[in-house]
C-alpha cells in the first residue's frame, strides 16, 4: 500500500519550526544559567563562594547548592574558573576542615530543576533556559 | 490544479535558501570541540527526555480510548457531533496530566538526600621509612600510617563532626582515639557555634591538614606541631567551646575564631589536652584572625592567634612537678595560587614559672614551607623549619621533645588522582640534644582521601 504523500504545504511552516529549534540550540550551547528558590540577586564571586562552601545563608535563609552533572564543566570552568580535580581538592579539605558536605549532585537540567523548585534556599545550575517558578541569578 | 503543485515550484528555492541561511547560523555559532561533546551529551539526553514522554503520552492516549470504550455507546454517539471540542478539551487534560507527572518525578528526585544519609570520609596512609642516627623509638622499615574516619552530617543548621583516628604506635600496639567529636550551630555565616573537642584554631597546618595525610603538602608535619601523643609542644586539641565565623569585606574574607576549653598538663613527659575534664581551673582561652585576600592578592591569606593557659606539670605518681603560664602569639601567611603554596608559620611564647623563682621564658618556632605544582601532577617541595626554646623553661624542659631543633626537608609529591597521593621525602633533623648528630630519614607515603 502507497503511503500517503507528505503535503508540502506543510514544509515552509517545518522548515522554519526546524531552523528556530537549531538557532535556540545553537544560542544555548554551552550556556550556563544559575538558578535559584528565594535566594537574593548575587554576583559571580557571591556563587562561586556559595558552591565551595565558603557561604551557608543568604540573611537567614539557609543556601541548599546543588550539582548538575550535564552542566558541571561547564560551570566550573565559567563561574568557578577551576578544574575539576581542584575543586574536588577543594571540598576534600573543606568536609575535613569545616565539616561541611559537598553540594549533592543531579544527572540533569530537569532534576535540578525539580530539587530548585521544590527546595527553599537551594542553588543550581542549568544547561536551558529554566522556565517557570524558579529565578535566574545569572547567566554565564 | 492543486495547491500544492502550485506551490511546489516557489517552495524549493525557498526551502534551500532557508536550509543555508540555518546552516551558515548554524556554521557560525559551531561550538569548540570540547562544547560539541557537551552539546552531544545534551542532545541525547533531549532525545531521551523526548523519548520518555512520546511513551507517556502514547499510554495515557491508550488508557483514554480504553476508557472511552467501556463507556456507555449512547453517550459517545451523543457526543460524536462535539468530537473536534472533546478532543482538544481531553488533549488539554492529558497534557496537564503529564506535566504533573513530569513535576512528581522531577520533585521526587530532586529531594536533599544529605540528611538521610551519614557522610563518612577518611584517609588513609601506608609507607617505608629508613633512618639514619634514629632518635629514641625511631624505626626504620615498612609501617602502616593511620586510617582516618571523619563523619559530618548535617541536620539544617546543626552541625556536627565526629573523627577516629585508627594509628599504630612504635611498640606495634593499636590505638584508637577520638580526634574530634564537636557538635555545632550554624546561626550564620558570621556565627557557628562548637561544644567538643575540637583542633585548636592557631596557625595554619594545624587546622588545614592535621590527620589528613593525603591533603598534607609533604609525608611529614613541622615537628613543632606534632600531635601531643607523639611529643609535640604545643597543644594542637582543646576540649571546650568554640565560635566561628566570617565576613566578606571590601580586601577579601574576613574570619574569626574564639575559644575556651580544658587548659593542657604535661604528664609522663607529654602534652594531655584533657578531654575528660580539667585538672585545674585554668581554662585555656585563645584567639584567631585571618583575612584571605582577593583581587590582585587573590590567594594570598595572612592570620594571627594567641591563646593563653596555666599548665600544670606532673610525675609518674601524679605528683605536681611545675605550673607555668603558656602565653603563645603566632602568625602565619599562605600564598596558594597560580600552582605556588608557600606557607609560613611562627610562634613566639612568653612563659611565666609559677611554682619557682625562674621567672619568664622566651622561646620562638616556626617554619617556611615552599612548593610548586607542575601539570596537576608533580610537586616538589622545600621546608625549613627552626624552634629556639629556653631549656631553663620547666614547660619545655619537663616535655619528651621540648628542646631546641632544626629541619631541612625535601620532597616529592605525585598525586595519581585528586584523592591518591604518593610522596617521597628526605629529611635531617639537628636535635639540641646534646648529641651532635644529624638524624637522616627517607620516607615514602601513599595516602588515599575518600
Amino acid at each position: 500500500m502507497r503511503q500517503a504523500p507528505f503535503p508540502l504545504t506543510r514544509l515552509p511552516g517545518c522548515l522554519l519550526a526546524l531552523g528556530l529549534a537549531l538557532g535556540a540550540a545553537c544560542a544555548h550551547a554551552g550556556e550556563v544559567f544559575v538558578i535559584a528558590n528565594g535566594v537574593p540577586a548575587m554576583t559571580s564571586e557571591e556563587i562561586k563562594e556559595v558552591f565551595l562552601g565558603e557561604v551557608q545563608f543568604a540573611t537567614t535563609l539557609k543556601l541548599q547548592p546543588v550539582d548538575n552533572a550535564a552542566a558541571q564543566a561547564d560551570f566550573q570552568a565559567r563561574v568557578l574558573k577551576m578544574t575539576p580535580a581542584k575543586y574536588t581538592a577543594s571540598w576534600t579539605k573543606k568536609a575535613f576542615r569545616d565539616g561541611l558536605n559537598a553540594p549533592p549532585i543531579k544527572g540533569s537540567d530537569a532534576e535540578v530543576i525539580g530539587y530548585v523548585k521544590a527546595t527553599p534556599g537551594a542553588v543550581g545550575y542549568v544547561s536551558a533556559p529554566p522556565g517557570a517558578g524558579v529565578s535566574v541569578l545569572g547567566r554565564y | 490544479m492543486s495547491l500544492a503543485c502550485m506551490a511546489r515550484p516557489r517552495l524549493l528555492p525557498l526551502a534551500i535558501g532557508l536550509l543555508t541561511a540555518v546552516g551558515a547560523a548554524f556554521a557560525q555559532a559551531q561550538p569548540a570541540p570540547a562544547d560539541t561533546t557537551q552539546l552531544e551529551r545534551r542532545l541525547e539526553q533531549s532525545l531521551k527526555l523526548i523519548d520518555a514522554l512520546s511513551a507517556r503520552v502514547e499510554a495515557l492516549e491508550k488508557q483514554l480510548a480504553q476508557s472511552q470504550k467501556a463507556g456507555n455507546g449512547t453517550a459517545a454517539t451523543a457526543a460524536m457531533p462535539s468530537a473536534p471540542a472533546a478532543s482538544a478539551a481531553g488533549t488539554t487534560a492529558r497534557v496537564d496530566e503529564l506535566e504533573r507527572t513530569v513535576n512528581q518525578l522531577t520533585s521526587a528526585q530532586g529531594r536533599d538526600a544529605r540528611d538521610t544519609g551519614l557522610p563518612l570520609h577518611g584517609f588513609a596512609d601506608v609507607g617505608w621509612t629508613q633512618v639514619r642516627h634514629p632518635a629514641p623509638g625511631q624505626k626504620s622499615g615498612f609501617a602502616v600510617g593511620s586510617l582516618d574516619f571523619y563523619l559530618t552530617p548535617e541536620l539544617g543548621k546543626v552541625r556536627t563532626l565526629v573523627e577516629l583516628n585508627v594509628g599504630i604506635e612504635s611498640d606495634g600496639e593499636t590505638t584508637v582515639d577520638l580526634e574530634r567529636a564537636q557538635l555545632g550551630y550554624a546561626f550564620s555565616d558570621q556565627l557557628t557555634l562548637w561544644l567538643g573537642r575540637f583542633h585548636t584554631p592557631f596557625g595554619y597546618w594545624n587546622m588545614a591538614f592535621h590527620h589528613g595525610a593525603q591533603i598534607q603538602p609533604s609525608v611529614s608535619r613541622p615537628r613543632l606541631l606534632d600531635f601531643e601523643d607523639d611529643g609535640g609542644i604545643l597543644p594542637v586539641h582543646t576540649t571546650g567551646l568554640w565560635g566561628t565565623g566570617s565576613v566578606r569585606t571590601s580586601g577579601g574574607r574576613l574570619s574569626y575564631h574564639l575559644y575556651t576549653g580544658n587548659g593542657t598538663r604535661l604528664h609522663h613527659g607529654e602534652l594531655d589536652p584533657n578531654p575528660s575534664g580539667d585538672d585545674n581551673g585554668n581554662r585555656v582561652v585563645g584567639f584567631a584572625l585571618q583575612n584571605r585576600f582577593n583581587g590582585a592578592l587573590n590567594g594570598l591569606t595572612m592570620g594571627i592567634n594567641g591563646l593563653r593557659q596555666t599548665v600544670a606539670a606532673y610525675d609518674d605518681t601524679d605528683a605536681l612537678l611545675a605550673r607555668t603560664r603558656l602565653n603563645m602569639l603566632g602568625a602565619h601567611a599562605v600564598y596558594d595560587n597560580e600552582g605556588w603554596e608557600l606557607i609560613a608559620e611562627g610562634y613566639r611564647l612568653h612563659n611565666t614559672d609559677l611554682s619557682g623563682t625562674s621567672g619568664l621564658h622566651r622561646s620562638s618556632a616556626g617554619y617556611l614551607h615552599v612548593s610548586r605544582n607542575l601539570a596537576e601532577r608533580w610537586t616538589p617541595y622545600l621546608r625549613l623549619e627552626r624552634a629556639s626554646v629556653d631549656q631553663a623553661d620547666s614547660y619545655f624542659a619537663l616535655n619528651a621533645n621540648g628542646r631546641s631543633y632544626t629541619r631541612q626537608v625535601l620532597g616529592l609529591r605525585y598525586d595519581t588522582d585528586p584523592r591518591a597521593t604518593l610522596k617521597f621525602e628526605w629529611n635531617r633533623t639537628r636535635d639540641d640534644n646534646g648529641l651532635r648528630l644529624n638524624t637522616d630519614q627517607w620516607r615514602f607515603q601513599y595516602a588515599v582521601g575518600f
